[in-house]
């Protein structure tokens, strides 16, 4: 009798999809091959405003999983459930609360640093009750650690997006949602201090989108191409000089690991949390300061060939090959108490 | 980042249980503040109690609400409808300033010709009534007056005695109070003392600590100027170093071009059909001639100026030249002596095609190398041979004090015959009327002949046949202490002394 394990899913209220989506989709996929009979279960969650977040903490709070043997967490603020045999894999809790409270309240009230106090007492409470709690990367594990003092073990997941291969090295491409956090204003401003005529296509879509464009307007090797189908994002990795990824205090970030994938530098801050972990300074790409002259600089080297793109992505793809779908599956499966059964779909 | 208010760090554990019920209990009051300010109007409004049962208030449950809710549920239960909200404000302000009394709302909205018109009924409001109005009939009240007294009368003995004890208190701890002060007293006044001692104490100590401050300081900012100076002196030996270096290798430079020339002129000579003893002298003549144009022009690099400030001063004549291109129909420039071409180069940056001659041949071969149109020849030769017409502009820069007088009068005549109509003449030479030129400067040159006053140079344009002659006296000196001296005889000294120290003449071809 295979084991029923439920993945605890948040469904955004706005509806939108982004990388969170697919490592629950490949979360799963990974269990099934693993031998469990995994599903993905999804409860509404909804963080646009105070109320609305307590509700969602209360609906997960709330929920029923009896029927299944084992139940993976993953988001904040799933990790709430209450269930006998409870893993916590996680990705991230309500960020505005932590890393980004600074930057998302400059000058804070009485009532949001009540209502910091109270997620954080949550989440503190919430997070010692799963058997185990793993995160997904030593940003998301080092948070945990400084904000509500608890240790998680790290342990990174690949990318769900499948056929990443290596190409040619034309342009610049900065894949992602178009959004102040990504910070893809960096690149586009980096763009200024780069006399070389290399593209730099950007893909997505978001909510700072109009600002970005407006910014880029008078640059015509900047090129915008929205939002793309799997293929062709694949295709777009395939032919990249190199990948810009340069946002603020990012959890996992999978360009990097896309990027690394499909054998291609990756040029990234050395803020942008894990990124700047992953990627390793003129070996397999650049961890720039998040000043626009000096990524522009590191563009240069890479566009004017004084550094080999080739060899950096080679680096790229060697220094990820550890991180693997399998790996997630058998450590969870381990966690929750089942054997991992030798049972795999062929590849 | 700031950690310090962090939950984990300050607020006791907290049980998760707990504080998800909290949670729930408030999310249930939001919803149910939510519920009861939603829009309602006339008949529509229920007047059912909070919890959620589905009965209407009875009239002791309604007197018991706050008073914001207590005017809406009166407006709701006696008549019907929700008020308005000049009439909510009203009543409501009437009510808590104690203008009215809750029963009287009631028993006003009840009488109302619209309460009477909906007739609505109210659990318990007419025993409400009844009791209101026995409570406040004069019998009752008296009765209540009459049963105050007798309770003040009988606590009276007991009242003054609490009285008695508790001014007894007082006057007690007003004595300890009277003591304390006294203590207080004399301690100040040894305090004071102390006091006095310990702050002249910390005065000498903060004293003695500025001055070891300042005399740091000096030490400090003794240091730092001789850090600097002694940048500053490494940095101009560097530079001078740097320069020099740069010259001598500009000297080398040019002894193997002229050496270059030297063995190519050789070879010819070797050359069979070229050695007939009567080329020989010629040859020899012409090498000679060329003996010293590295001398000549290592001479000109550390007299006449850097190459951007000898092309900053000749770029005033560029509107001119292009108003006469323009005028002869894009003819070209001949620059005469162009020497290093620094005018060469300002015409080819301004798009002007311009060719230039020089006798020097190092020189003609620098303006090569820098992909400058330039000609090894004398002036007067390379003049003669261009044909009638063929010029927009012919320039000399310092090169008519080299010349004998009958050389430069037929150089006027060559030029005045190249140039087509609407073209012009500029030369450019030291400038006598400063005396320090006239004096000094100008014999710095081994190979200047006459100083030439500018008149001179003007009369013999106009004689010779061009039309408007015009004189630019150019390059005063840079003289920090110059003024604008109000004494004649002071202000002709100033400018004979640091006045112009070049002139141009420009001459310029009829049609």
């Amino acid at each position: 009798m295979k084991p029923r394990v439920g993945i605890l899913a948040c469904r955004s209220a706005s509806g939108e999809q982004g990388g969170a989506e697919r490592f629950f989709v490949g979360l799963r996929d990974a269990l099934l091959d693993a031998g469990a009979a995994a599903e993905i279960v999804e409860i509404d969650n909804n963080e646009s405003d105070f109320d609305q977040i307590r509700q969602s903490y209360l609906r997960f709070y709330d929920l029923n999983l009896d029927e299944f043997d084992g139940v993976i967490s993953a988001k904040a603020p799933s990790y709430v459930v209450r269930h006998r045999n409870h893993v916590c894999y996680l990705m991230h809790t309500i960020r505005v609360f932590y890393d980004m409270f600074e930057s998302a309240f400059p000058r804070p009230t009485l009532e949001v640093i009540g209502q910091r106090r109270l997620i954080h007492a949550l989440d503190t409470a919430a997070l010692q009750r799963p058997r185990r709690v793993f995160a997904i990367g030593e940003e998301v594990a080092e948070r945990l650690h400084r904000f509500n003092g608890l240790d998680a073990t790290v342990m990174r997941h690949p990318t769900s997006l499948r056929g990443l291969h290596g190409g040619s090295f034309d342009y610049l491409f900065l894949p992602g949602r178009l959004h102040r956090w990504k910070r893809t204003d960096l690149a586009i401003k980096a763009m200024r201090f780069v006399t070389a005529p290399v593209e730099l296509i950007i893909a997505g879509t978001g909510e700072d989108e109009q600002q970005f464009r407006h910014l880029a307007a008078d640059d015509s090797r900047i090129r915008f191409v929205g939002r793309v189908s799997d293929d062709a994002l694949v295709e777009l990795y395939a032919n990249a000089l190199a990948v810009i990824y340069t946002p603020q205090f990012e959890d996992l970030g999978l360009v990097t690991l896309e990027g690394f994938q499909s054998g291609k530098p990756v040029i990234t801050c050395s803020d942008s949390g894990e990124p700047a972990r992953i990627v390793e300074d003129r070996r397999s790409g650049f961890v720039c300061r998040p000043d626009p002259a000096h990524i522009g600089a590191c563009i240069e080297q890479l566009a004017y060939g004084s550094a080999d793109v080739a060899a950096m992505g080679r680096a790229g793809r060697a220094a990820i090959m550890s991180i693997r779908w399998e790996n997630v599956a058998t450590a969870l499966s381990g966690a929750l108490g089942f054997q991992s059964q030798e049972r795999r779909h062929a590849p | 980042m700031d950690r310090t208010d962090t939950a984990s760090a300050t607020s006791p554990k907290l049980d998760l249980d707990e504080m998800m019920e909290r949670i729930r209990a408030e999310v249930a009051e939001r919803k149910r503040q939510a519920g009861e300010a939603g829009p309602t109007n006339g008949l529509d409004v229920s007047n059912t109690v909070p919890d959620g049962t589905a009965r209407a208030l009875t009239a002791r449950e309604l007197l018991a609400l706050p008073v914001a809710e207590f005017v809406r549920a009166s407006y709701v239960a006696l008549l019907g409808r929700e008020p308005q909200p000049d009439e909510f404000t009203i009543l409501r302000d009437r009510l808590l300033v104690g203008h009215v009394g809750r029963m009287r709302v009631l028993r006003e909205f009840r009488a109302s010709r619209e309460g009477r018109a909906r007739g609505l009924h109210v659990e318990g409001l007419t025993r409400e009534f009844v009791w209101d109005r026995i409570y406040w009939s004069p019998p009752a009240k008296f009765g209540r007056l009459v049963g105050r007294v007798a309770i003040d009368t009988w606590r009276l003995p007991r009242n003054i005695r609490q009285f008695i004890a508790r001014v007894e208190t007082l006057e007690r701890r007003a004595a300890d109070a009277g003591l304390a002060i006294k203590a207080i007293h004399s301690n100040r006044a040894a305090d004071r003392q102390t006091a006095a001692a310990h702050t002249s104490q910390v005065q000498s100590e903060l004293g003695q600590l500025r001055g070891r401050t300042d005399a740091i300081n000096r030490a400090l900012s003794d240091r730092a100027r001789a850090i600097e100076g002694s940048a500053a002196r490494t940095k101009a030996e560097i530079d001078a170093q740097v320069a020099e270096i740069h010259t001598t290798l500009i000297d080398h430079w040019r002894n193997i071009v002229d050496y270059k020339l030297r063995a190519e002129a050789l070879l010819v000579t070797a050359s069979p059909e070229s050695a007939t003893a009567a080329n020989e002298p010629a040859m020899a003549r012409a090498e000679k001639a060329h003996l010293l144009d590295p001398l000549y022009l290592s001479f000109e690099d550390r007299y006449r100026g850097t190459r951007a400030d000898i092309k900053q001063r000749q770029s005033v004549f560029v509107p001119l030249v292009d108003a006469c291109v323009r005028a002869t129909g894009g003819a070209p420039v001949v620059d005469l002596g162009c020497g290093r071409g620094e005018w060469l180069e300002v015409l080819a940056e301004s798009g002007v095609a311009a060719q230039g001659y020089d006798m020097n041949r190092i020189a003609v071969e620098e303006c090569r190398k820098r992909g400058l149109d330039a000609r090894l020849g004398e002036a007067i030769e390379a003049l003669a041979v261009l044909p009638d017409k063929s010029c927009s502009v012919v320039t000399g820069f310092h090169i008519i004090e080299h010349l004998p007088f009958d050389v430069l009068v037929a150089l006027i005549d060559h030029a005045l015959r190249v140039l087509r109509p609407g073209g012009a003449i500029v030369l450019e030479t030291p400038n006598p009327a400063n005396l320090i030129v006239a004096a000094e400067r100008f014999y710095i040159d081994p190979t200047h002949r006459n100083p030439l006053p500018s008149e001179l140079t003007a009369y013999l344009l106009k004689s010779r046949g061009f039309g408007e002659i015009e004189v630019l006296p150019l390059h005063p000196v840079e003289w920090e202490s110059r003024q604008d001296y109000i004494d004649p005889m002071l202000a002709y000294l100033q400018d004979k002394l640091f006045g112009p120290q070049d002139y141009g003449v420009v001459g310029r071809k009829g049609a």
